[in-house]
């Protein structure tokens, strides 16, 4: 899913640029505020560090999706789930962008349309979706049903971003892209969510006091 | 899990190398920038901007094979969407005898994939002879969000420790139970990456006491001594120049 | 003149209730060397944290004279340079100098003053020409001796050190042993390595479960059989094969 360059034209690279850095802006402040907030926030500073790292780690572990194609972990629900929906899209954020220079995964100009689709799309939104899901699903089976598709969703509307983006730039059809992106997603998805699942139910069990950090 | 080529070529010393990582960094986005936008077609541009990045690479003293591998990272991606461009234009000619593709669409796509690895070829020799403390330097200096500054930073220290960590976990893991199938593999990897973020979490803890000890306030402060002198300024010129004349050369 | 550690009936909880520290009473006097011995989970390290205000208990912890209070925690702060366990916990930056310059900047010092002094505790450890050096190519001797850097180039009068040995191949323990030899800091130190503590100090502390169950001359506990095993632990081998 990660957009190399060549692939977006001018329009479409220069405003999802533009868009994310925005949005990143907006996120870095709200940030700042909580940290600069009364009581012990700049341990903040060095758990989103740690937690950009551990991310990048779970990023590693590849699932195996029918067709004998595989697909990787992303980890934005999980993150925003854990931590908060803005540091969930500053940990993806940073993320890309070491994947783009220190792995060539993705291109420096898609860097803008990548954050949005995994950091913003993929875990911020992500994050709301489980939340509206959790007014309806209250019970703590239900919540897990809740992450599960929260999980699956921020793998299918990412990876429809990044159909949108390329349809948008003329690199293929919109009408084809977007069932195709979409299909071999919706199976990553169901892995995605699987394990966002098993990862929030495991630390229920060893460290409950983990899920109810404090988000920013 | 390859870890071991990050920082590879990163202590070598060459007229790369040596440059301000802000101003390699205006370099390389220029290089990539002239060359996204460059028009379908303009055939002697991609070559010229190909000659370019050859020349520097010489000069960097990096292995050229070395690169080359590296670049091969598009391939997945390319394969992707080469999938869906078959169908994505009303069909014009036959291909390979019997699928049916659309002559335009295909040369788009040619064009699409030649910048999508010159890019990939740029990124590839900017890592590789930036040391990533002196780019996180070159951030600062260039007032990029703090925050931000800091996590790469973090990123890029404890990715190597996880990593670490999680070969030491999976060992322990297979030495214990053998594969399953497809749910039992992805509820492994759950309970890896469910252990790891715990241990993280506490390993985030104990950092934080270590800046404690150390007089943290809140505050992190960093020195980037860094200076733009006249061979940087000379390397700019000189470079931005030649994208120009590639520029416009191609387009004739 | 104040003792260096005056702590007492100092009790700590854990957050989730349980007991990690119960009636603890010490006295450290200037450029005395002790060391903390006892099993895992004795509570040695939570011992440690509380000397800086990492954690806080119950009852009194003076240092030098400053009672551990919220407007004494920065001054005791910069006294007590506390050097953890995992070198991989203390050094969190990229680069070796960005490192020992950490502490140094939280102090306020300029730019020129922060790098002489980084300059000279590293050439005093030993560790030249590594000030460029990223963190995660250092071996496992030379990121203790990091470690032991970002600490003591703050110029902490007590220095308090985790397992300083942990980990470490025969050669870069005798390393470290010799630069803390000549060190005249006061010195804490917390270990599993009875024949350090033999080495390095004159008196040691005993803890089992929380609690302290023996205080005195280092040579007189360590050699005390029947004490060493009552808490888990053994005699060292200097000290056991001497007997025979």
């Amino acid at each position: 899913m990660h957009i190399p360059d060549g692939f977006l034209d001018l329009k479409t690279w220069v405003s999802t640029g533009i868009i994310s850095a925005v949005i990143i802006g907006g996120a870095v402040r709200k940030v700042n505020k909580a940290i600069g907030a009364e009581g012990d926030n700049e341990k903040i500073i060095p758990v989103m560090g740690v937690m950009g790292a551990f991310v990048f780690a779970a990023q590693m572990f590849n699932f195996p999706v029918a067709g004998g194609t595989s697909g990787h972990f992303m980890g934005g629900v999980l993150a925003a789930l854990l931590l908060g929906p803005l540091t969930g899209l500053l940990i993806l954020t940073t993320v890309l962008i070491v994947q783009c220079l220190i792995f060539q995964d993705g291109g420096l100009t898609a860097l803008g349309a990548n954050i949005f689709n995994m950091g913003f799309v993929g875990s911020y939104l992500g994050y709301y979706i489980y939340k509206i899901l959790a007014i309806f699903l209250p019970g703590p089976k239900q919540k897990m049903a809740a992450i599960f598709i929260a999980g699956w969703f921020s793998i299918v509307l990412a990876a429809a971003a990044c159909a949108l983006e390329l349809a948008f730039s003329g690199t293929v059809s919109l009408k084809i892209a977007l069932p195709a992106m979409a299909g071999v997603h919706a199976l990553i998805g169901v892995g995605e969510g699987l394990i966002t699942v098993v990862v929030a139910g495991l630390i229920a069990k060893v460290r409950p006091d983990l899920l109810n950090l404090q988000k920013v | 899990m390859e870890l071991s080529y990050i920082d590879r070529y990163s202590e070598l010393d060459s007229p790369i190398h040596k440059l301000d990582p802000r101003v390699k960094t205006a370099a390389f986005f220029m290089y990539i920038l002239f060359v996204v936008t460059t028009l379908p077609g303009e055939y002697l541009a991609y070559a010229l901007f190909f000659l370019l990045m050859l020349f520097v690479i010489i000069l960097s003293k990096v292995s050229l094979l070395y690169i080359l591998k590296r670049s091969l990272a598009i391939i997945p991606f390319v394969l992707i969407i080469s999938v869906f461009l078959p169908f994505s234009a009303p069909a014009d000619r036959l291909f390979a005898g019997h699928i049916k593709v659309n002559n335009r669409g295909l040369e788009l796509f040619f064009n699409i994939v030649i910048k999508a690895w010159l890019s990939i070829i740029a990124v590839t020799i900017f890592s590789a002879t930036t040391a990533f403390p002196a780019f996180l330097k070159g951030l600062n200096a260039l007032h990029f969000p703090k925050i931000i500054v800091l996590m790469l930073s973090f990123m890029y220290r404890y990715s190597f420790v996880l990593l670490e960590e999680v070969t030491r976990i999976n060992t322990a893991r297979k030495s214990r139970s053998p594969v399953g199938n497809t749910v039992r593999q992805l509820k492994t990897v759950g309970n890896i990456i469910g252990l790891l973020f715990i241990r993280t979490y506490e390993r985030g803890e104990r950092i934080y006491q270590g800046m404690l000890s150390r007089g943290f306030n809140g505050e992190i402060n960093i020195i980037s001594k860094l200076h733009i002198g006249k061979y940087d300024c000379v390397f700019l010129t000189s470079f931005i120049l030649a994208l120009v004349i590639i520029k416009i050369k191609g387009a004739l | 003149m104040n003792d260096a550690i005056l702590i007492e009936g100092v009790n700590y909880r854990y957050p989730d209730g349980k007991i990690a520290l119960n009636n603890i009473n010490i006295k450290v006097e200037n450029n005395e060397a002790v060391g903390i011995i006892g099993a895992n989970g004795s509570g040695k390290t939570t011992l440690l944290l509380n000397l800086n205000g990492i954690l806080r208990g119950e009852g009194l912890v003076s240092i030098l004279g400053l009672e551990m209070t919220k407007t004494n925690l920065k001054e005791i702060r910069s006294k007590v340079g506390l050097v953890f366990q995992n070198p991989e916990d203390q050094l969190f930056c990229p680069t070796v100098f960005e490192d020992v310059a950490f502490g140094l900047l939280n102090q306020g010092l300029d730019e020129a003053e922060v790098i002489n002094k980084v300059d000279e505790i590293l050439s005093a450890l030993e560790l030249d020409g590594f000030k460029e050096t990223i963190s995660h190519h250092l071996s496992a001797g030379e990121k203790k001796r990091v470690a032991l850097a970002t600490v003591l180039v703050m110029n902490p009068e007590i220095l308090v050190l985790d397992e300083p040995t942990a980990n470490l191949d025969p050669h870069s323990r005798r390393q470290l042993l010799k630069i803390l030899q000549g060190l005249n800091h006061t010195k804490i130190i917390a270990t599993h390595d009875l024949e350090l503590v033999l080495e390095l100090t004159e008196k040691t502390i005993l803890l089992n479960k929380g609690e302290i169950k023996a205080a005195g001359k280092t040579k007189d506990i360590l050699s005390d059989k029947k004490l060493m095993e009552e808490n888990l632990l053994e005699l060292p081998l200097s000290l056991a094969l001497k007997k025979h």
